[in-house]
């Protein structure tokens, strides 16, 4: 019972810095259409975009809905271009899809809407760097036990000039102004 | 604003901060409950019901349609930042977390860890400073300001990782800002209560000019919403102007609420109250005593189902037959099923799942991977027929051989290419059972086990990882019994194989977990009991047929050919190791030859920082052998995490090889009840995306144990030459230098052979 609580605090405590996480789609605003008082966006993202899986979103407003949303993507590579439907976001707003960039490019990407009130076309183009070295995009992982050497070294630094600090949890709590 | 009705189906229950926000929650009542039962008037239930609001507040912030309209809606991103710096901190404070959280966590984490670091001085200076008025005010002014302007605004819209930080900066300085106006118990504010109307509406005179300048301001001034606001029928300007409301009045009444509650109770109250407050908040006596607190061992033993079974001889025997049979499926299919190995149980269950499966359990259970052993089954059905007569040599009862049989293993798996061969995987196997069988019927005991087996020396060296062992329970009942049943045995059940006697046993090392000193011990005080991973490779004390571990050489020899294997098997598989033995073959001539060179050069280069530092290092005063071993000791974590990593990865990308060849073999047995093989799970590796995160990890946590086994040897070798307790931190730092570089240079060559291309063995493109 112990030793599960322990893995449970453990992971608490290791996840309470991140308690600031965001959920929300962000990215770059590529293409914007009207269709009457009717409005469609797609974005990408994430932003900056990097070689690699690259998410596009689409979304309209309530009055065009149900929508479907065909896209087309191309690099100045000259390969063929990705085509997909995009399928529906579980919020409802929109629909997205993800596609590779495979190459670092200047890429266009198409989405033809399909809406009860008529076809949308949005049109956009967006730049793809080139893909960042391995240790470089793992950085995070790589380095994720420094955080934790460091807080073993505060341990031992504070150790040396913690008064009473094996004393009872009382003498845990700062005394002086706390 | 026209949102589809879906969006309120847009609730994020099953994301990580689901479970992060319950773990706070059960670590805050933990602790609510202990101070509760104490201080039943001063920990009441208005204090948890507030801490569980903000809590609730937060997860509704981050995980609700709020969040899914954030980057669409600048009204709803406004009313989530409401939420973060107005509303959770306030919330959190009022529930006084910091004592519950203390009282919460295990005692060894407050005891050890936040203690030191709470009592240090400095720590406290700091917190002062955090948490003084000033502070949070200019936390709550600046970060108002500063990201409601255009371009960081618009940052955090179009990165996500800076989104992150803007929301880590609206609770963090929500809560400082609120800490001095809430005054969590038992913080002492510097300041004179009356001072808080001040600070409170000093602030809200900033929140206010930032809500006047949205209200008012005739354009859009975040770009990013001309684009989105459209889509759900309002214009911009319009969002904006929700946005600025919801941040004037809710705002304004937020700040003027508790101005008003504490100018009237300050005014309200005589001086006599306010000494009778003052004076009533005393520090929380918890019931913990000033003794290291014991720590609770769990035993698998004790559980109902699982420990009887456990238990008995006759269901480790059944599961050893089960093991058996299986083991004997693989050599069948080994040598009449087709030669392809990724097409065969032979190639694929033993080299991928097997090996990957067992190096799991040994790190997070324990040795079961003996436990489970099928290679004694026979030797223990044989043995009701056949006494071995013969005690092995004790010229030879040492890990040398072993040690040497671990090498051959490490080579000829290269050199032969044995993942990729069914075939002689099949021999290999069928080998094994007749080297047992005829080594344990000719000596007694576990001969096999304890002097040559390569595969067990491999698992027990792992187990040092494990956080199980089996132990004594109680060490009086040990210390009275006269019989010591459980080394020598008894008509009940043989006694331990390997020569362990429990009260002098330490750790995993030489323990197969075959339990049978569980079945002869008369007095039940045996268990498979938890422990603390790598506690005893950091005791020089005698253990039970090892004696002092570090003054073993052979033992030492063979846990560094282990710990240097971890790497060179795992190098042996990237691509650089295969240009290079590519190389090697045409320059030298021979296949065998080059791998051989290969992998006997990056052993070499492997172990080259680990002998460097044994030699040159001064992690203590004793002589060069000594260090050789405190070296290995302190590096097997690392090499451990390399043999995790390594495995695992295969495990991972393999997992779904393993039921092709089963189908395979069953349909040539005329068996089609298991379906037809989808032979794609076995061309196509699948690296799910956290694999390569979790392996690093692995390398990380493998590193952070080292370092700390290196720091803890000089902090204890200057202990020991100058008698002192608790050397500077300089000191200690400068006798482990060596010692930690030589774990930073394994770790990263541990970095380097995860981030490189990996030969996909045991699968049919590799």
């Amino acid at each position: 019972m112990n030793f599960r609580a322990n893995i449970i605090i453990l992971l608490s405590l290791f996840m309470y810095s991140i308690t600031g996480n965001a959920q929300a789609d962000g990215g770059q605003v590529i293409a914007t259409a009207t269709l009457g008082q009717e409005h469609a966006v797609m974005m990408v993202n994430p932003s900056p975009t990097t070689v690699g899986i690259v998410t596009v979103i689409v979304r309209v407003s309530a009055g065009l809905l149900p929508a479907q949303s065909f896209l087309t993507a191309h690099g100045a590579s000259g390969d063929a271009p990705i085509q997909c439907a995009l399928s529906d976001d579980p919020d409802g707003l929109g629909q997205r899809a993800m596609i590779e960039c495979s190459d670092a490019s200047r890429w266009t990407l198409s989405a033809r809407v399909t809406t009860p009130h008529g076809d949308i076309e949005l049109k956009g183009e967006f730049q793809v760097a080139p893909a960042p070295p391995k240790w470089q995009s793992q950085s995070p992982w790589i380095l994720a036990w420094v955080p934790i050497a460091g807080i073993l070294y505060i341990r031992q630094v504070a150790r040396r000039h913690a008064k009473h600090y094996d004393a009872s949890v009382e003498s845990f709590l700062p005394t002086r102004n706390f | 604003m026209n949102a589809p009705a879906t969006i309120w189906s847009a609730w994020n229950f099953l994301a990580p901060f689901t479970f992060v926000a319950c773990a706070i929650l059960i670590v805050y009542w933990r602790g609510w409950r202990r101070l509760h039962r104490a201080m039943p008037a001063r920990w009441g239930w208005r204090r948890g019901s507030f801490f569980s609001a903000g809590v609730i507040a937060l997860w509704i912030a981050l995980q609700s349609p709020i969040d899914a309209l954030a980057s669409w809606l600048l009204a709803a991103h406004m009313t989530q930042h409401f939420l973060l710096t107005m509303i959770v901190p306030p919330l959190l404070l009022l529930g006084w977390p910091m004592p519950p959280f203390l009282a919460g966590v295990p005692r060894w984490l407050s005891r050890d860890m936040l203690g030191p670091i709470l009592a240090w001085p400095r720590a406290q200076q700091v917190g002062m400073r955090l948490t003084h008025p000033v502070t949070g005010w200019l936390a709550m002014v600046l970060l108002t300001w500063g990201w409601h302007l255009p371009v960081t605004y618009q940052l955090a819209l179009e990165v996500p990782a800076w989104h992150v930080v803007e929301h880590m900066c609206f609770l963090w300085g929500g809560i400082l800002f609120w800490w001095s106006v809430v005054a969590p118990y038992p913080w002492r504010s510097p300041w004179p209560r009356m001072a808080i109307p001040l600070y409170l509406l000093s602030a809200d005179v900033a929140n206010t000019i930032v809500a006047a300048i949205l209200a008012f301001s005739p354009s859009a001034i975040y770009p990013w919403y001309e684009s989105t606001a459209p889509i759900f029928g309002v214009s911009a300007l319009t969002d904006q102007q929700e946005a600025a409301a919801i941040m004037w009045v809710p705002g304004q009444l937020v700040y003027l609420i508790p101005a008003v509650i504490i100018l009237f109770s300050a005014l309200s109250s005589t001086r006599s109250q306010r000494a009778q407050q003052f004076k009533s908040i005393a520090l929380p006596q918890f019931s913990i005593s000033n003794r290291r607190a014991k720590r609770q061992i769990f035993d698998v033993l004790a559980l109902p189902v699982i420990g009887a079974a456990l238990k008995s001889a006759r269901v480790r025997g059944a599961i050893r037959w089960v093991m058996l049979l299986g083991a004997l499926a693989i050599i069948a299919d080994g040598w009449f099923g087709p030669r392809e190995a990724s097409t065969n149980i032979a190639g694929t269950w033993t080299w991928t799942h097997w090996r990957g499966f067992a190096a799991i359990t040994l790190v997070a259970g324990g040795n079961l991977a003996c436990m489970t052993c099928p290679l004694i089954a026979p030797r223990t059905f044989l043995r009701r027929f056949i006494t071995p007569r013969f005690r092995w040599p004790r010229a030879l009862s040492t890990k040398w051989l072993a040690a040497a049989l671990i090498m051959a293993w490490l080579l000829s798996y290269e050199i032969w290419s044995l993942w990729d061969s069914s075939f002689a995987t099949a021999w290999i196997i069928a080998g094994y059972f007749v080297a047992v069988t005829v080594v344990d019927l000719l000596f007694e005991g576990a001969t096999f086990c304890k002097w040559l087996c390569p595969i067990g020396q491999y698992q027990m060296a792992l187990s040092v990882a494990s956080p199980m062992e089996v132990g004594m329970r109680l060490a009086d009942v040990c210390s009275n019994c006269q019989t010591q049943d459980c080394l020598r045995g008894n008509a009940a059940a043989p006694g331990c194989g390997t020569g362990l006697f429990m009260p002098k046993k330490v750790g995993n090392l030489d323990c197969t977990f075959c339990l049978d000193c569980v079945s002869a011990c008369p007095h039940d005080n045996i268990g498979l009991l938890t422990r603390v991973p790598f506690v005893d490779i950091t005791q020089d004390r005698w253990r039970s047929s090892i004696g002092v571990l570090a003054k073993r050489m052979d033992f030492m020899v063979l846990l560094a050919v282990i710990a240097v294997g971890g790497f060179a098997n795992a190098i042996a598989m990237t691509e650089p190791a295969l240009a290079l033995v590519q190389y090697c073959r045409e320059w030298m001539g021979g296949n065998y030859l080059a791998v051989m060179c290969v992998v006997l050069a990056s052993m070499i280069a492997i172990a080259l920082p680990m002998v460097v530092a044994s030699l040159i290092g001064s992690t203590s005063r004793v002589d060069i052998r000594m260090r050789f071993s405190h070296m290995t000791l302190s590096l097997l974590p690392l090499s451990i995490a390399m043999w995790l990593a390594h495995l695992g990865f295969h495990f991972v990308t393999g997992f779904r090889s393993a039921l092709p060849p089963l189908q395979r073999a069953a349909q040539d047995l005329g068996v089609n009840g298991l379906g037809s093989p989808q032979w794609s799970a076995n061309c196509c590796a699948i690296m799910p995306a956290w694999l390569i995160p979790a392996q690093l990890m692995i390398l990380g946590a493998g590193l952070l144990v080292s370092l700390s086994l290196m720091w803890l040897r000089a902090e204890r070798s200057i202990e020991s030459d100058t008698r002192t307790s608790l050397p500077s931190m300089f000191a200690v730092a400068r006798r482990g230098f060596i010692g930690m570089l030589a774990s930073l240079c394994w770790w990263a060559i541990g970095v380097w052979i995860v981030l490189q291309p990996m030969q996909m063995r045991g699968l049919l493109n590799s």
